[in-house]
């Protein structure tokens, strides 16, 4: 019985600063002294997300932001895969391409957007570009690592036991990665939002971002402050996801 | 499992040497070694007795020299033998009996199970590696290295990381599936005692060479009470210290381990 209270307590715990200031922004608000024009209360929020939700405007922008934060997360980390897993298995894939990329990894890949406008406009093709390549770089460095680092003297214990290529990658290496490339997948979920933020922002028609800075012209607090809980959202689920798969695939390492 | 008895092979090394830049480790090394025999090395460390283990699971290339397995020259990976090594070595992302039935083809899980019921560790083939005590993951390196019914059984230390009990519990074990089996085994160890508990004879390695072979002709199984044990013990371990020191006098393993390091 006590060991259940104390449980309980256990869950709600993290809940009660978050709630409370919740609670408190919806006080000062309506008693005023945080102006409409400042902050708007959570209720009025939460009215706003109703009303965009039933005339489908957030559902068209939230789906358009998620289709290009996952098209330009797959492109940007599939390539950075690829590339992490060539570099770290064969010597001379490593020779030739790992000090461009570390040369390319230094440039913030923000700093291409009028670029990337020039050359592509205001389309989709430049926020997906933008994307793929702010992924790309952490999920190359963790899967290069992490088969660089992959412990040598299991390696030859698979040689000795009469694994080899396919095999040895598969059983022994590749696995002895993934913790690693899991990480690097984890910071570029990041990455991905915080490019999206930027590039939506800066040039679009539709989205997240688009919707926030429209509602700037007219002066809505309430959607501009929808939208940035809504980044929150997205950033918070997508990192469920990928502990998710942490704890799947990770069940060893206990 | 084989039901048929599978028989060892045999191990002729010829002027082995093997030497890591200018510094040789083994210097002109002779042995041969019987089908089936029993063989445990000792020596100070860094004497090179690992190194000549890696060399016959072919681990390693030599320089000079030769290892004949059974009328032929080792040539690459050692296929005849599997070596078991002192920290394990399992994939800990594998579940035990996947980790004993690595390089095995997915129809011989059933052997797998039966080499795992072998070394008494049945019930524990779902488990992960971490969740294993020492002397467990040990008993699935065995078993790992069994299944493959090599003819040479190598063994790097493979007892140095356990405690006593363990450890006699272990050597045990070998020692039942080695004359079950009739594999040949060479066993690398620091521990006197145990080199002379199981083995048909003790070769010490000194300045890279073979530089004292002593057969062991006790009854099995052994009884470390026998006083003719502790004579084999004491006559190893003195041919061990004589070089440096005069005192003949019958060291522990913990006074040996401390020696080696002020000497280090």
């Amino acid at each position: 019985m006590k060991r259940g209270i104390y449980a309980s307590v256990g869950k709600l715990l993290p809940w009660l600063i978050p709630c409370s200031l919740l609670l408190l922004w919806q006080l000062v608000s309506m008693i005023g002294i945080i102006s409409e024009k400042t902050l708007p209360a959570p209720t009025d929020i939460m009215e706003a997300a109703f009303r965009l939700l039933l005339n489908g405007e957030l559902y068209t922008h939230m789906s358009i932001s998620l289709w290009r934060a996952l098209i330009g997360f797959l492109i940007g980390a599939s390539i950075g895969f690829i590339f992490g897993l060539l570099n770290g298995v064969f010597r001379y894939s490593d020779l030739l391409f790992d000090t461009s990329i570390q040369m390319l990894r230094n440039i913030p890949h923000l700093a291409l957007i009028p670029l990337v406008i020039l050359w592509f406009g205001i389309g989709e093709t430049s926020k997906i570009f933008l994307v793929a390549l702010g992924v790309l770089f952490p999920v190359y460095i963790n899967t290069y690592h992490g088969i660089k680092s992959v412990d040598k003297r299991l390696i030859e214990m698979g040689k000795s036991y009469g694994l080899k290529g396919n095999q040895l990658f598969f059983h022994v290496i590749l696995p002895g990665a993934l913790s690693s490339i899991l990480v690097g997948i984890r910071f570029s979920l990041g990455v991905m939002w915080l490019t999206l933020i930027v590039a939506e922002t800066i040039s679009a028609q539709s989205g997240i971002g688009y919707m926030a800075m429209n509602a700037r012209e007219f002066m809505q607090m309430d959607v501009i402050v929808l939208s940035i809980l809504i980044y929150a959202l997205f950033g918070k689920i997508s990192d469920v996801i990928a502990r998710f798969f942490e704890g799947k695939w990770l069940k060893w390492d206990t | 499992m084989t039901s048929l008895k599978q028989y060892g092979v045999d191990v002729r090394i010829d002027q082995l040497v093997k030497s890591y830049g200018k510094r040789p480790v083994l210097n002109g090394l002779d042995v041969n070694i019987q089908p089936g025999e029993f063989v445990a090395i000792v020596g100070k460390s860094g004497c090179g007795k690992s190194t000549l283990l890696r060399l016959l699971a072919g681990l390693e290339d030599y320089q000079e020299g030769s290892i004949i397995l059974g009328g032929e020259r080792l040539k690459g990976l050692n296929r005849k033998a599997r070596i078991m090594f002192q920290d394990g070595r399992l994939l800990p992302w594998k579940r035990v009996l996947d980790n004993v039935s690595i390089g095995l083809a997915p129809e011989h899980r059933e052997k797998a199970e039966e080499q795992l019921w072998q070394v008494g560790l049945a019930d524990r083939k779902e488990d992960f590696p971490s969740r294993l005590s020492g002397g467990q993951k040990q008993r699935v390196a065995l078993a790992r290295a069994l299944i493959h019914d090599p003819q040479l059984l190598l063994l790097d230390e493979p007892l140095g990381a356990l405690d006593a009990l363990t450890r006699l519990e272990m050597q045990e074990l070998i020692e039942g599936l080695w004359q079950e089996r009739m594999f040949t085994a060479i066993l690398v160890t620091h521990d006197v005692e145990e080199a002379v508990a199981i083995s048909d004879r003790v070769l010490l390695i000194e300045d890279g060479k073979i530089s004292f072979n002593q057969q062991i002709p006790l009854p099995r199984p052994r009884k470390r009470t026998n006083p003719a044990f502790g004579m084999y013990v004491e006559t190893i371990l003195s041919q061990i210290l004589k070089r440096e020191n005069d005192f003949h006098m019958l060291l522990s393993e913990r006074q040996l381990s401390f020696l080696d390091s002020v000497n280090n």
